[in-house]
């Protein structure tokens, strides 16, 4: 088989057309937030948030009987915006550490997602479906659905990037200058939450903790200014991606776990040129 | 350029007064209290004190990152918490995540925020200032550099070209002397000149009784309350230097009326 057959073979589908494309925007998009936390080292709050928007995708699942993205959205997006407020007033004052507060929050509501997908009868089916994504399930209107809010995500973060990078630096400097500090922060939080939804359907919960830390963490390897690190991690969200939903076309393998293992590939790959490079560097 | 500029600023009124300034936060409700004292524009002033003393609460507490209980604090006659932009803020070494992915150059291009104005990248014009301002403490070559590839006094300084670039008419800065050696200390003066030129008004907290008595204007000496606030000479006499560090502080006077102190060998 030549390379374009290779190429062009798995697309001759809509839905797989559709899933490709899904693949790209999730990636993409995932990388340029994750940017951000990763640069703040809030990993654990990523992980945290994505588990946390789960009885919010089942309630509004369950409510319409349907895996109908706009519904999963909203509810997601809801139950995410809810887990990040309770995590800041949690630790308004500092009794309770950030780490504790979002355990807490995240664990909470993931088990309470849980039960309320258990009172469906295709519980299995549809929790599969949930932690790692169906792919080969994304109609027309999701994948609109999506791009929709991966614009608008890309355009908050264009217009408001210098303020984003000073409330993620240098919280002082932000007050003195009479930023909306608290506003700008939960303004970034609300972006993650919107992300992470909006990956929902391609990845899954499990894995989507890969999308947004790996790539940001691969580009923080080679590069050492923020936005340098987005465009890079963008690129390598993108190309993993495009090489995750081909290796899951042959191989048939899921989706979500083909693109995270090209993303951890890349990682590696980077790790290792970077410890061969420094030995190289002592030995001069 | 932007609304921002000069639009509060009273040039006949002093750069910092601060009255009867009572504060505190949780674990130490009375960290400061019943502090008042004028700064002239221009002036260099020294805070001293012992750990705890209040010198980076009295700081927060101008910057605006600290609500404060009582008392009033003005920059230029204006109330502080409509000012804040001529303010800079030089934070402590260890409340900076030095690891964070940003250049020198975009360290400085921070201060240029409010400038710059809502939903808009750096322009022309910025880019000059901040290419002039690193030029002008000789950090032109560092521009490129990710932040924790430099010298303990090469951090100060881009910290100090930060707030030049902010424009700010009032720079306080918090321990700069402290972990940095002989060389990075020569910097660190050498900055302060720079600001001084420019009719910057300094606030500066150090735990160096030397440095304040030979560089600064005027010294104040903290522990909760002012004790004491004047030129050198006047404000580091023994016994104001007994009330604030404990009767243990070994002080030895110097030929020329100055209390020097030097740290006993722990």
């Amino acid at each position: 088989m030549d390379i374009g057959n290779f190429l062009s073979e798995p697309l001759s589908y809509v839905f797989i057309q559709r899933g490709m494309l899904a693949l790209v925007i999730v990636g993409g998009i995932n990388a340029v937030v994750g940017c951000f936390v990763v640069a703040r080292g809030m990993a654990f709050f990523g992980d945290a948030l994505s588990h946390a928007i789960l009885p919010g995708v089942a309630l509004s699942y369950t409510a319409s009987g349907s895996y109908v993205a706009s519904n999963l959205f909203l509810g997601g997006l809801g139950a995410g915006i809810v887990s990040a407020l309770v995590i800041a007033w949690l630790t308004r004052n500092q009794e309770l550490k950030e780490d504790s507060a979002i355990a807490i929050v995240f664990v909470t509501m993931f088990a309470l997602g849980i039960a309320i997908i258990s009172t469906q009868s295709s519980y299995a089916v549809d929790l599969t479906h949930i932690l790692f994504g169906s792919i080969n399930g994304i109609s027309q209107d999701d994948l609109l659905t999506m791009s929709a809010l991966a614009a608008i995500v890309l355009l908050v973060i264009l217009l408001l990037y210098k303020e984003f990078l000073l409330v993620s630096f240098d919280l002082s400097l932000a007050h003195s200058l009479k930023l909306p500090v608290q506003l700008l922060k939960i303004l970034l939080l609300v972006l993650i939450a919107v992300t992470i939804v909006a990956s929902l359907q391609a990845v899954g919960i499990a894995l989507m903790l890969a999308l947004l830390i790996t790539p940001a963490a691969t580009a923080r390897l080679l590069v050492k200014r923020l936005h340098h690190m987005i465009v890079i991690a963008c690129l390598l969200g993108i190309l993993s991606g495009i090489v995750g939903f081909y290796a899951s076309y042959y191989l048939d393998i899921p989706s979500g776990a083909c693109i995270v293992l090209t993303l951890s590939a890349i990682f590696g790959f980077v790790i290792l040129l970077q410890s061969g490079k420094r030995l190289l560097d002592e030995r001069k | 350029m932007t609304i921002y500029k000069r639009r509060n600023i009273d040039p006949s009124q002093p750069a910092l007064l601060v009255e009867h300034l009572s504060t505190g936060y949780p674990g130490n409700r009375y960290a400061l209290s019943d502090i008042s004292f004028t700064i002239n524009a221009g002036e260099r002033v020294a805070v001293i004190g012992p750990n705890g003393a209040g010198k980076s609460t009295l700081f927060k507490a101008i910057v605006g990152l600290l609500q404060f209980t009582h008392g009033h604090i003005s920059i230029y006659g204006a109330d502080c918490y409509s000012s804040h932009i001529y303010v800079g803020y030089v934070p402590q070494q260890s409340e900076i995540d030095w690891s964070f992915p940003v250049s020198v150059y975009d360290v400085v291009m921070m201060g240029r925020n409010r400038h710059i104005g809502w939903f808009r990248w750096p322009g022309k014009s910025d880019r000059a200032i901040v290419n002039d301002i690193l030029d002008h403490l000789s950090l032109a070559d560092l521009a490129k550099r990710q932040i924790s590839e430099l010298s303990g006094g090469q951090r100060r300084r881009v910290f100090i070209a930060r707030a030049l670039a902010q424009d700010a008419r009032v720079l306080l800065l918090d321990e700069p002397f402290s972990g940095v050696d002989q060389h990075a200390e020569g910097e660190i003066v050498e900055a302060l000149e720079i600001l001084t030129r420019r009719r910057i008004t300094i606030l500066l907290s150090t735990h160096h009784l030397e440095k304040a008595a030979l560089h600064f204007d005027k010294v104040m000496v903290l522990n909760g309350e002012l004790l004491a606030y004047g030129p050198p000479a006047d404000a580091l006499t023994p016994q104001r230097l007994r009330d604030a560090f404990g009767p243990a502080m070994p002080i030895f006077l110097h030929d020329h009326d100055l209390p020097l102190y030097r740290q006993s060998e722990a």
